[in-house]
């Protein structure tokens, strides 16, 4: 396996009324080239800041974060890790196609391209619709399209299914899975949801609540497609349940 | 049968409005100076119509109009649009245009006359100020409050400054500018009956400023519902115009 991300020693803290607030504190992650890392923690422990920051939204500066052997800081202005946010953030005036397609370069708008990435997010027939004609699993699919068509070398999923109903939440995990086997794309998934992570994983992250510390790390060897109803599936569940709320019953 | 009966609603206000003029005039209480009956409005509609003195007025005015209105749109445009993006430029003049927002545009009416006369010119501006002010302001507030959300999506996607302005922030303001073109068309045609009271020779303005000196009541009044009408029937085209360029958005 060839490493792809590796984040040492990352710490950020953010000033609120003149009051140091540390949000990650000495993270250390190496991550290989296509593979799926999930990290669970509660809300606000300060994960998503962990996304912000390969996403280039916020600045970092104790720590180091290398793409592929480079600073991450220093190669700000090429855009390789792509965020999917819990809100789609469509753009409502465009059509899931113009949406798709303004996620693309100039210089490979052409239609089959656009096309095979609408085919690839299962939206053929729905290609001219709006935003707001659409489900809250569409318009999510459509987001994931915009991200994938700029070739990302890394996808940033924020919670993205959060805001979805649980039965299109699976269906949705299915989907990526389905996205997965066109494309291999490295996945990081910031999420509450123990199945999902398990679901979707190679390795799950467990993070300890403010500021966000590596936990524990866990290994998900099930074999794929997985059962949530499996008992391998049920006990890794388990294990990581009882990791999580020990953690915070402390 | 549900749009039968909002499309019914709308008309129970004016149908009562009529009815208690009708009740009013006829009472015999008030001189037909004062409250004309409605068969004379009607009266004042057919003769202003067979002598064509309508048509020429409202010809004057929309004239006047529309020649203010899209100067004004124009610059309130063009400043809004730039005042929004760059900051520097709405601190350079965001504090004298509203101090200058504060003086109403009639007050302008005697400098105005005073440098460019009394012709249509000192018109077309007095609107064109009129509608300046509400295009701006709804312009600057519309791409103002293009959500953040969608600006932090273009910083990760590395989107371009030029597809930032083109494709996020200007069709974002779209209807918050919809906003100020339905403001700025009232305002355009309160200023032009003012301006017509004062200096003109046709217009509506002016017919109902000739009609109050020869004590013609009833053409007074229907000067003032033809200037609803007109003024509603913008409104109403604006609106239609509206629908079909912001067609993405949520009912």
């Amino acid at each position: 396996m060839n490493e792809q991300l590796r984040i040492e020693h990352l710490s950020k803290s953010f000033l609120v009324n003149n009051e140091k607030l540390d949000v990650l504190d000495d993270i250390n992650l190496n991550i290989d080239k296509g593979e799926f890392i999930s990290i669970i923690g509660h809300s606000g422990c300060g994960k998503s800041t962990l996304l912000k920051i390969l996403a280039g939204l916020t600045g970092y500066t104790v720590g180091s974060v290398k793409i592929d052997g480079k600073e991450l800081r220093d190669s700000a202005d090429s855009a390789k890790c792509c965020m999917i946010f819990q809100d789609h953030r469509l753009l409502p005036w465009k059509t899931v196609r113009q949406n798709i397609a303004f996620g693309l370069y100039e210089d490979d708008k052409s239609e089959e391209n656009i096309n095979s990435y609408i085919e690839m997010v299962n939206l053929k027939g729905f290609e001219n619709a709006y935003p707001h004609q659409i489900s809250g699993g569409m318009a999510q699919r459509t987001a994931i399209a915009r991200a994938l068509v700029r070739k990302p070398e890394i996808l940033l999923l924020d919670e993205p299914f959060g805001a979805l109903d649980a039965l299109t939440r699976i269906e949705m995990q299915k989907e990526v899975l389905n996205i997965r086997s066109y494309n291999h794309t490295t996945m990081i998934l910031v999420t509450h949801d123990i199945d999902e992570a398990i679901y979707l994983s190679d390795r799950i992250i467990v993070t300890s609540n403010r500021p966000a510390a590596i936990k524990k790390e866990f290994k998900v060897e099930l074999s794929r497609p997985r059962m949530r109803t499996d008992s391998d599936f049920m006990r890794l569940k388990s294990k990581i349940f009882r990791e999580f709320f020990d953690t915070y019953s402390k | 049968m549900k749009l039968i009966y909002n499309n019914a609603i709308k008309f129970i206000v004016p149908v009562i409005l009529v009815v208690i003029w009708v009740i009013l005039s006829g009472s015999g209480k008030f001189s037909p100076l004062v409250m004309p009956p409605v068969s004379s409005i009607w009266k004042e509609l057919v003769n202003s119509i067979t002598s064509g003195m309508m048509f020429t007025d409202l010809f004057v005015s929309i004239l006047i109009v529309l020649r203010g209105y899209i100067i004004g749109v124009l610059l309130g445009l063009v400043f809004g649009v730039l005042m929004g993006i760059f900051t520097k430029v709405n601190n350079l003049f965001s504090g004298t245009i509203n101090a200058f927002r504060q003086i109403p545009p009639l007050a302008w009416i005697p400098l105005l006359i005073l440098w460019v006369g009394i012709g249509d010119a000192s018109k077309v501006i007095l609107i064109a100020l009129g509608v300046f002010y509400p295009v701006l302001l709804n312009t600057i507030s519309g791409i103002s409050e293009v959500s953040t959300s969608y600006l932090e999506f273009a910083r990760n996607y590395k989107i371009k400054k030029k597809d930032i302005l083109l494709h996020i922030l200007l069709p974002g303001a779209v209807p918050s500018v919809f906003v100020g073109l339905r403001l700025g068309a009232g305002q355009a045609w309160m200023a032009v009956v003012a301006a017509e009271m004062i200096a003109a020779t046709a217009g509506v303005g002016y017919r109902i400023n000739a009609a109050r000196n020869l004590m013609q009541t009833g053409q007074v009044i229907l000067y003032m519902i033809l200037i609803g009408v007109v003024g509603g029937l913008m409104d109403y085209f604006l609106r239609k115009i509206e629908k079909r360029v912001v067609r993405w958005r949520q009912d």
